[in-house]
């Protein structure tokens, strides 16, 4: 057996290459791109080898008519930003940290505009993929509407590379928000705010809350606050503001958010949220929550019940991604 | 085309009867008749039976006992679909959801609402006006289509240009599978679980399992809207017109484009919405959001619009005169379905940018079969829907009609568009599929399928194209049509 060559990858034929070397060693792999969400993704995810795609980070093909760009997984978000905001535009997506378009789309992290966009992969309009075959596939649209064939590109996709590597993505972009990040001024009427409450920790130096029914805060400049009229449109600068900052977003018992998601759940893993301050404390007790007290999601994921089956659906009698599950 | 199916077992409709009481299990052929076809009357099959369940419970063991018989099934909401969807071969059992319409829960301060399949979609943001929220998705057919049948389709509507489809409104699902089994899917969070089964059941085209409660997102009722009716000579100027708006960064909720053809059917049907009839196109802008952003954006538009030829534009000065002027966007397939004994709603996109080029195209299509098409569209997301008015009793023209879809839809391939933006390929364009997907994706499909679906006894034959060289399988696809 020679060595395998496991250098980063600069192409999809690269990958490729790499996937068939590890069918042909029997080694077990995984895609990365920058592996900064890696050790978050739960221990179920174990490899021989690493496919690592950071090196896979040109901007293909950027269409501001269209609102719609092309891209290879490990371009940074924070890059592919600066190339859109030119053209006036954003991805609508905000996830603390950086890392790879790749990582953030096959991870199920949420971005802090969820709210309002959806989870992240609502902007994924199609994509490019490497099954454990080393055979590809491409799967979606590159218009921002497609209900042709089954939606495999949200399958795959936060299947966080266990059935397909991804090689190209094509990503709706929306226009940039005109107004300001920052919101400030009093509430007048906190009845009147449409918004829901949500607590934010920031700033990982010094702890700080903004509840945005109006501002409670220390030892950080992060903060926001919303005038009644503003509507979801301060609340959505307001998260701008805050993921730009480095920090953690936490959800407590019983805030809802914009898009019905609940808690307490931790996005980042790291200190419980029972630790932390329930601001709900005298607002009565939170509404039929589905979670259980202090569940979280991305510790707790368990691998689904299907992924074995559709594993073997995707690339009948290849070693898949990740190995077998034990 | 061989001998008639055989008729259903009198055994297994016994079953069916006993479980869900005499009226609720219908064989008769009269009875049988509404369930033909969905609304794309090109495809008609009557089924063997149609099974009306009134909740979860009485599904699930509706599904397991046609997947012991072996018989083929597939669910219906309320027959609003478009491409031939919710047919069964000749010998299967519809599962019409249409009594499975509880709102279950609805979580105003979570905004989302466990509701049976059935709901029709409109009423679901009726129920939840008195929160202050609505079901954002809006199919034209809203008024009667179920959720179900959306989440089925992964239904759009005018306002999925801000909102996005019925995916991004769907959380989660309990699903009855195949076999009858019962499974949760996602929930009231966002991205409960390790594979994203929720995000692959919305626009399955109920081939993977059928949905039997439905948990959904609700959004806030906006504080102001906004609607402009903009009228130009040519839709190529509306569609530039469009693209101004889009680049100019705005975010509009809709934009829709009418023909002349269509504003002409609108103007002399039920829906009569005022709207210009010697225009060549009609352009309706709706801003929506807080009221203190709103009137400016809608301010911007008018700009922007006075900037290009338009020969005509209103701003909706009261809710009566805005919503007037959807009753005749929404109304306008009906309208056009009073034209002719049969209509075929095509649905197709394209990149924004091209849009001006697949209208053209349209029209050379129409020059050269001389066959009328109307147009009416969602030109934010580039998704058209040509509207074929013809009498399918004449096979030639309804030959003609389908040659004439198919060249449309080849064209948006060929701009770099999709066979569907919110129809579902169904019967009708499972021939196309093969032109927009690569053998290998096409077949990585139809493995997935059957994870879910092994036997195909769901939905058999919808969504995917038949295997080639498989005579058999083509025949019953055949099947389903008139002829």
């Amino acid at each position: 057996m020679t060595e395998p060559d496991l250098r980063p990858v600069r192409s999809a034929d690269e990958a490729a290459e790499q996937i068939r070397a590890a069918q042909r060693d029997g080694a077990s792999l995984l895609p990365c791109g920058r592996r900064s969400r890696l050790a978050r993704h739960g221990p179920e995810l174990r490899a021989d080898r690493w496919l690592e795609l950071g090196g896979m980070d040109r901007l293909l093909e950027l269409d501001p008519e269209d609102q719609t760009c092309v891209v290879e997984p490990g371009l940074a978000p924070s890059a592919l930003d600066r190339a859109v905001a030119a053209h006036g535009l954003e991805l609508g997506v905000t996830a603390p940290g950086d890392g790879s378009l790749g990582g953030l789309f096959l991870a199920p992290d949420l971005s802090l505009l969820s709210g309002f966009f959806g989870p992240p992969r609502d902007q994924v309009l199609g994509a490019d993929w490497l099954l454990a075959d080393g055979s590809a596939v491409r799967t979606g649209a590159r218009v921002v509407k497609s209900v042709a064939g089954y939606d495999l590109t949200r399958l795959f996709l936060g299947s966080r590379g266990r059935l397909a590597v991804c090689t190209r993505l094509v990503l709706r972009l929306r226009p940039r928000p005109r107004r300001p990040l920052w919101c400030h001024g009093e509430v007048a009427e906190r009845a009147a705010l449409p918004a829901p409450r949500l607590l934010f920790q920031v700033d990982a130096d010094g702890p700080a809350y903004a509840l945005l029914e109006g501002v409670e805060q220390s030892g950080s400049d992060a903060w926001a606050s919303m005038e009644p009229g503003d509507g979801e449109a301060a609340l959505r600068a307001a998260l701008d503001g805050f993921a730009r900052c480095s920090g953690r977003l936490l959800f407590p018992a019983g805030a809802p958010t914009p898009a019905g998601m609940t808690g307490p759940v931790d996005l980042l893993g790291g200190q419980a949220a029972a630790d932390l301050p329930d601001p709900s404390e005298g607002r009565g007790a939170p509404t039929d929550d589905p979670l259980p007290a202090g569940a979280r999601w991305i510790p707790d994921r368990r691998p689904s019940p299907w992924l074995a089956a559709i594993q073997r659906a995707c690339a009948p009698g290849a070693r898949p991604f990740g190995g077998e599950l034990a | 085309m061989g001998a008639p199916p055989p008729p259903l077992a009198p055994a297994l409709l016994g079953q069916l009867r006993r479980l869900l009481g005499e009226r609720y299990l219908l064989d008769d052929p009269a009875g049988l008749a509404a369930y033909e076809s969905d609304a794309l009357t090109l495809f008609r099959c009557a089924p063997g039976a149609v099974a009306l369940p009134g909740d979860a419970d009485q599904l699930a063991a509706c599904v397991r006992l046609l997947h012991d018989a072996g018989v083929p099934f597939a669910a219906r909401g309320a027959g609003t679909g478009l491409s031939g969807g919710a047919l069964v071969p000749a010998g299967g059992v519809i599962l019409a959801l249409t009594r499975m319409d509880r709102v279950l829960e609805l979580n105003a301060e979570q905004r989302w609402a466990r509701i049976q399949p059935g709901v029709v979609n409109a009423e679901l943001s009726r129920r939840a006006a008195r929160h202050g929220l609505r079901y954002a998705p809006d199919p034209a057919s809203q008024t009667v289509c179920t959720v179900g049948g959306n989440l089925a389709e992964n239904a759009g509507g005018p306002r999925c240009f801000l909102h996005g489809m019925t995916g991004q409104h769907v959380l989660g699902a309990q699903v009855v599978l195949p076999d009858g089994a019962v499974q949760r899917w996602g929930g009231p969070v966002l991205e409960p679980e390790d594979l994203d089964l929720r995000g692959f059941l919305v626009g399955s085209e109920g081939s993977v399992a059928i949905a039997a409660e439905i948990t959904v997102r609700l959004v806030p009722v906006p504080e102001a809207v906004e609607t402009l009716l903009a009228a130009f000579d040519t839709i190529a100027g509306a569609c530039q017109a469009v693209s101004s708006i889009v680049a100019a960064g705005l975010r509009p909720v809709a934009l829709e484009v009418m023909d002349q053809r269509a504003i002409q059917a609108v103007e002399a049907s039920m829906y009569r919405a005022g709207l210009p009839t010697d225009a060549g196109a009609v352009l309706i802008v709706e801003v929506e959001g807080p009221a203190a952003r709103v009137p400016g954006e809608a301010e911007e538009v008018e700009q922007i619009l006075r900037r290009h030829s338009v020969t005509r534009l209103q701003r909706a000065r009261s809710e009566q005169e805005r919503l007037a002027i959807w009753k005749g966007r929404k109304g306008a397939g009906g309208a056009m379905g009073q034209l002719a004994p049969d209509s075929f709603v095509m649905d197709g996109v394209v990149p924004r940018a091209k849009l001006a080029e697949i209208m053209d195209f349209v029209g050379q299509v129409e020059r050269e079969t001389a066959l009328p098409v109307a147009n009416l569209f969602h030109a934010g997301d580039g998704n058209i829907h040509p509207h074929f008015s013809y009498d399918a009793r004449d096979p030639e023209v309804s030959q003609r009609v389908e040659e004439a879809g198919a060249k449309i839809l080849r064209k948006c391939l060929e701009l770099g568009g999709s066979l569907s933006g919110e129809h579902g390929i169904g019967l009708e364009k499972e021939d196309l599929l093969a032109e927009q997907y690569d053998a290998p994706t096409l077949a990585l499909m139809e493995r997935v399928r059957r994870v879910f679906n092994p036997d195909d006894r769901l939905n058999p034959g919808k969504g995917l194209p038949l295997p080639r060289g498989c005579a058999e399988a083509f025949h019953r696809h055949r099947r389903y049509r008139r002829d």
